[in-house]
């Protein structure tokens, strides 16, 4: 190879590298991108022009635009030669087809060449002045600010929130029924939710508070086992707690031949009308007294007067949640309405309820505020 | 022949600078020589001697247009051998006029009119026909202001580049606050787009530019054009058209394979040029469809600008003339947007017009010709594959070109690689045509069918005309876009049949030329579809095809009737300013109004005003929970959304011959409803609440052939849009607030998937 050929060579080490990079396992898409531009819009017109052309007929110009026009019209003929073979279009089989392409075309090129003068057309000769080249500086500065201002802008162009609530079907072994449920928020701030679920109109369970911050997700996986054998309505609905009133979302799906449930419905543990107890702040290293009082339960839902002396001191209503399993969660809400604290435990055998807590800060998230409570049914 | 001092290269005898580094030659020695010419040409027995009498006349009168007069003997008498090139791939256009016939015809009609009349139709057709409309001021300091402006290769492109990249930045100004805030800043847009297109325009019409800074301030102003589109949704395509054709690009890269179904189009998986190229860039790369898109499409748009510039070049022969044609394209009204965006036509275009560009230079190599042609038939044969019309408007200008090359030279037919080349391309699109399962012609057949239809009526009365500038939604279009748009069309309408004389009596004997000229004239015809309701795009999408003629002849005219001599700022003004109103109308006329072009909250069926993300959320959430390819029935938008980011199956009356908007607009679950969700094999209903808050924009919420269309008097009730909640068979199974999802299968016990 001489040196009027340089440009085939590097024709053919870029062609070469596509493969090589797309057979490699990991890539960087930067490198990915620099080595395809070529290979896609001006490696096969080019070399196929110089196959046609040479070097003696065609001005800049002309070249440039051919080879740009040929390539895309043999990546789109190419595409459909692709779509015969088994492979079809993927990464693998565009750098070798290209790469192939491209390597015969340069070949022939060279072949071609042979014994031809070194000197074809001349390029016009473009040399930038200090002046020239700051104008066009400026101007792909400008440009790429506007690019940026616009992406800043779209990116954070303000659009009403919303949040999604489904529920369907969930297939589950034995061919006994579920449902999946699921919230995502995208709202513009952190969310908290009460969701709640009924059976043929009767509640069968509640999530009190569900906080989700922007673009957070939510769900659960309810095995459904209905009483009778006909066909079992679930619903669900979505409440913000900011709303409480207002039904936010609803879903609704009805299930079919479903399974019964050959026993009587699981009995929600029962909770005492007062507890009492020690709620210790681990971060603070303070421990208070807990009183959990006027505790009114609807099957899986209760809630109560919240009461915390001596050092904490606080009171408010609380709203939870207790399942089959004695898991129990709720939520201490201040005299404001604010949600404050949020409670996780398990009822023991013996009626005591223990688990830990976390503070809630202005976007609904743990704080660094937690700590463990007990408290044991009091007699009134 | 003579050769550029600078670069050797071959140039006709007439040539001032060079075509190819754009070097000044001798010119002094040229305008001499042609002083020369004149006199010995005056002198001689003109076979135009009924020209000769007129023109004495307006001489005898001392009029200003002197000069001009003898240019027209010249031009007479050149016959015109003398002025022939010979250089020895490029053969000469005829611009000789010797047609007695005509000749005599309009000396009786000129000669029966008042002097007035005379002198202003013979000033017209001098000016029609001045062959030195190009020739350079012959004044001393003109001469150095031309080798100054030449001193640099680069001329004004570093500046007009910057003030280019202001006018990106005034438009994105106007895109951002827009998104924000319901101000009124859409005059910086305006102003960007001048910003943009006039500096070099008035660069491009001034003498003194280069070829080369020509060539780059086209590719700017093109450039800077694409950006204004990519700008507007920067992170994702949005829009009807390029979220149809997203689909089948991800079908492509998801199967490895072409011809997967598209319901909501489904000719474009036939069609599959631009998805393919895309695949490529994004597998290679490891891009997105999006991304991959964006630099396919910009790719395009440098071809479509060179080989337009180029082809002009090829019939003008004037780098000047081909600068100012192409420019004048770029003032179609669908070359800021429609053109653009990513649809099948925004690459189409490009290849066929390298397809026009490789077949005239076809025309003028004498060695080598044949491998032109090859390269036109392959890229014709991509052009095949990409677009349906495109191939079809391409293949009728072929056919056109042949015959009017036939008329000139009978006896060549046989020997004509131009009909050679016009048969391959009628061959190839039929066969592709006839390709199994290829929908295009019922496709196609269809809508010109209605449009056809429609315009009938309007023409007998038995239909009123579409109202121009409102929409469906009751809203006007500004007075002062109204103004512009209407401007534009006279603008071009007016200029045309000048251009047309231009044509006439400068390359009348070059075919190509000559159905540049005949298919300009389609252009005022074309805009009587925008009367009728279903045709009025048949205007806008002519137009992308329409402003290639008539890029060339109206740049002819421009030329020839303010010649390089008589150009001042004053002129030059004018001229550029009957130039942006023909860009701003142009956009106004292919984007119809504001709300189609500027960012802005959520309006009800209005394609990219509908999208949003909790639209494309909804979308995103439904391959994920319900599965790919399940039939939906939806509205446009959410269709959209639904096939594009939910990659869904669509039920659409194109693709099902089912309508499924019945069941929306019914205000009860009927036997008739149930039906067609029994037709479509509906298993899902995807339904906008937000459709009941308004009149649809486009003049439909679902289909264009949905009861009422065009013809919406009152939204859709939301009792219509909310009774599927009460029937006990319908699972509602998703809610945003404003989109909910309705499993029917319980209802018509559809099968789970297609």
């Amino acid at each position: 190879m001489r040196l009027k050929n340089l440009d085939l060579i590097v024709t053919l080490i870029i062609a070469v590298m596509n493969v090589i990079w797309i057979l490699l396992p990991s890539h960087l898409p930067v490198i990915g991108i620099i080595l395809s531009l070529p290979l896609v819009f001006v490696l096969p017109g080019y070399t196929l022009t110089e196959v046609l052309f040479r070097k003696r007929l065609l001005e800049t110009s002309h070249r440039l635009v051919l080879s740009i026009g040929l390539s895309l019209a043999i990546d789109i003929l190419g595409g459909l030669i692709l779509n015969l073979l088994p492979v079809g279009l993927e990464g693998i089989s565009w750098a070798m087809f290209l790469g192939l392409l491209t390597t015969i075309f340069s070949l022939l090129a060279a072949y071609l060449r042979r014994g031809t003068p070194m000197n074809g057309v001349r390029l016009p000769k473009l040399r930038l002045t200090l002046y020239e080249g700051i104008l066009f500086g400026l101007a792909v500065l400008v440009i790429a600010l506007s690019i940026l201002y616009d992406a800043t802008g779209l990116a954070q162009q303000p659009h009403p929130g919303f949040t999604q609530l489904w529920m369907l079907p969930a297939a589950q072994p034995g061919k006994s029924c579920a449902v999946q449920l699921g919230v995502r928020s995208f709202e513009s701030t952190s969310v908290t939710y009460r969701i709640t679920m009924t059976m043929n109109g009767t509640p069968v369970t509640t999530w009190p508070a569900v906080v989700l911050a922007p673009q957070e997700e939510w769900d659960r996986l309810v095995p459904i086992l209905p009483t009778a054998a006909d066909a079992v309505s679930i619903e669900g609905r979505l409440y913000r707690l900011d709303k409480p009133q207002a039904v936010y979302r609803e879903v609704h799906v009805t299930l079919y031949s479903c399974p019964t449930s050959k026993v009587a419905p699981t009995s929600y543990p029962v909770l005492a009308s007062i507890y009492s107890g020690t709620i210790q702040d681990i971060s603070m290293n303070l421990s208070s007294n807990l009183y959990l009082q006027e505790i009114k339960q609807h099957e899986v839902n209760f809630n109560g007067h919240f009461t915390v002396d001596r050092g904490m001191q606080g009171n408010g209503s609380f709203s939870g949640m207790i399942t089959t399993t004695k898991h129990i969660q709720f939520t201490f809400t201040d005299t404001t309405g604010h949600a404050i604290l949020s409670f996780d435990g398990a009822m023991q055998s013996d009626g005591t309820i223990s688990g830990s807590y976390c503070g809630w800060n202005q976007q609904g998230r743990c704080s660094s505020e937690s700590g463990l409570w007990s408290v044991a049914p009091t007699s009134s | 022949m003579q050769y550029c001092p600078s670069c050797e290269a071959e140039l006709a005898d007439h040539a001032v600078f060079c075509s190819r580094c754009g070097g000044l030659l001798s010119a002094t020695v040229a305008v001499d020589e042609a002083r020369d010419k004149r006199r010995s040409l005056v002198a001689a027995d003109d076979i135009e001697q009924q020209d000769t009498l007129v023109v004495r006349s307006l001489v005898a009168a001392n009029d200003i247009e002197q000069q001009d007069t003898l240019v027209v003997h010249s031009l007479v008498a050149a016959g015109d051998k003398r002025h022939s090139p010979s250089s020895v791939d490029v053969q000469p256009l005829a611009v000789s006029i010797n047609n007695s016939l005509l000749s005599t015809l309009y000396h009786k009609v000129l000669g029966n009119l008042p002097t007035l009349m005379q002198h202003v139709f013979a000033a017209v057709l001098t000016r029609a026909q001045d062959p030195k409309a190009e020739e350079l001021p012959t004044s001393r300091t003109s001469h150095q202001q031309m080798v100054q402006f030449r001193a640099s290769v680069w001329g004004w492109l570093p500046m007009l580049t910057l003030t280019s990249a202001w006018g990106i930045l005034s438009v994105v100004y106007a895109f951002t606050t827009l998104r924000y805030f319901t101000i009124d800043v859409t005059i910086f847009f305006w102003l960007g787009l001048l910003l943009i297109f006039v500096p070099p325009m008035v660069r491009l019409i001034s003498p003194a530019a280069s070829r080369f800074e020509r060539i780059g301030l086209l590719c700017v102003v093109g450039i800077c054009f694409y950006l204004v589109n990519v700008l507007d949704t920067p992170f994702a395509f949005i829009g009807h058209d390029p979220l149809l054709h997203t689909r089948t690009a991800d079908d492509i890269t998801s199967s490895g394979h072409l011809f997967t179904e598209n319901p909501l189009l489904p000719a474009s998986p036939f069609y599959p040029g631009l998805e393919i190229v895309t695949n490529a860039l994004s597998t290679l790369s490891g891009l997105s469809t999006h991304d991959a898109g964006i630099i396919v499409l910009g790719m395009g748009r440098l071809v479509i600008i060179l080989s337009l510039f180029l082809f002009y070049e090829l019939v003008t022969k004037s780098p000047r003339i081909a600068g100012i044609a192409t420019m004048i394209y770029m003032t179609n009204p669908h070359f800021l947007f429609f053109d653009a965006q990513f649809s099948y036509e925004s690459l189409a275009l490009p290849l066929a017009t390298l397809v026009l560009f490789a077949m005239a230079r076809h025309a003028t190599v004498k060695n080598g010709s044949r491998w032109m042609m090859l390269v036109a038939w392959i890229i014709l044969g991509a052009v095949v594959v990409t677009p349906h019309m495109t191939d079809y408007v391409l293949d009728g200008f072929f056919i056109l070109w042949t015959l009017m090359s036939i008329v000139q030279h009978p006896a060549r037919l046989l020997q004509s690689d131009l009909a050679k080349t016009a048969l391959f391309g009628i061959i190839i699109s039929v066969a592709w045509v006839n390709l199994p399962g290829n929908p295009v012609v019922s496709y196609l057949s269809s809508y010109f069918a209605s449009a056809f239809d429609n315009l009938k009526q309007v023409l007998n009365g038995a239909s009123s005309a579409r109202p121009l500038f409102a929409n469906y939604a009751g809203q006007p279009t500004p007075l002062w876009e109204r103004i512009m748009a209407a401007s534009s069309v006279v603008i071009i309408t007016l200029c045309l049949p000048f251009g047309l004389l231009c044509l006439w009596r400068r390359y009348r004997y070059h075919a190509l030329a000559g159905a540049l000229g005949i298919a300009s004239l389609f252009y005022p015809i074309s805009h009587a579809f925008r009367l009728t309701t279903f045709g009025s795009e048949i205007s806008d999408r002519a137009a992308a095809f329409l402003f290639i003629p008539l890029g060339c002849v109206l740049a002819i005219f421009i030329t020839q009737f303010w010649p390089t001599r008589r150009l001042d700022r004053k002129r030059t003004s004018f001229i550029v300013s009957a130039l942006s109103v023909m860009l701003l109308g142009g956009v106004v006329l292919g984007e119809g109004q504001p709300w189609q072009i500027f960012p802005g909250p959520y309006l009800v069926a209005a394609d990219s005003r509908s999208i949003e993300p909790e639209g494309i959320n909804a979308a995103i959430w439904a391959p994920s929970y319900l599965g790919p390819n399940n039939r939906i029935a939806t509205d446009r938008v959410n269709g959209l959304l639904m096939s594009a980011y939910g990659y869904q199956r669509i039920v659409t009356a194109l693709a099902d011959n089912v309508d499924e908007s019945p069941v929306f607009f019914s205000s009860t679950l009927g036997p008739h409803e149930l039906s067609i969700q029994q037709d479509g094999k509906i298993r899902y209903l995807v339904v906008d609440q937000r459709l009941s808050t308004g009149l649809p924009y486009l003049g439909f919420y679902f289909e264009p052939g949905e009861p009422g269309a065009f013809e919406h008097t009152v939204p859709i009730p939301l009792e219509a849009l909310t009774k599927f909640n009460t029937r006990p068979q319908i699972n509602r199974v998703f809610d945003s607030g404003d989109i909910i999802i309705y499993d029917v299968g319980g209802l018509i016990n559809a099968p789970e998937k297609p």
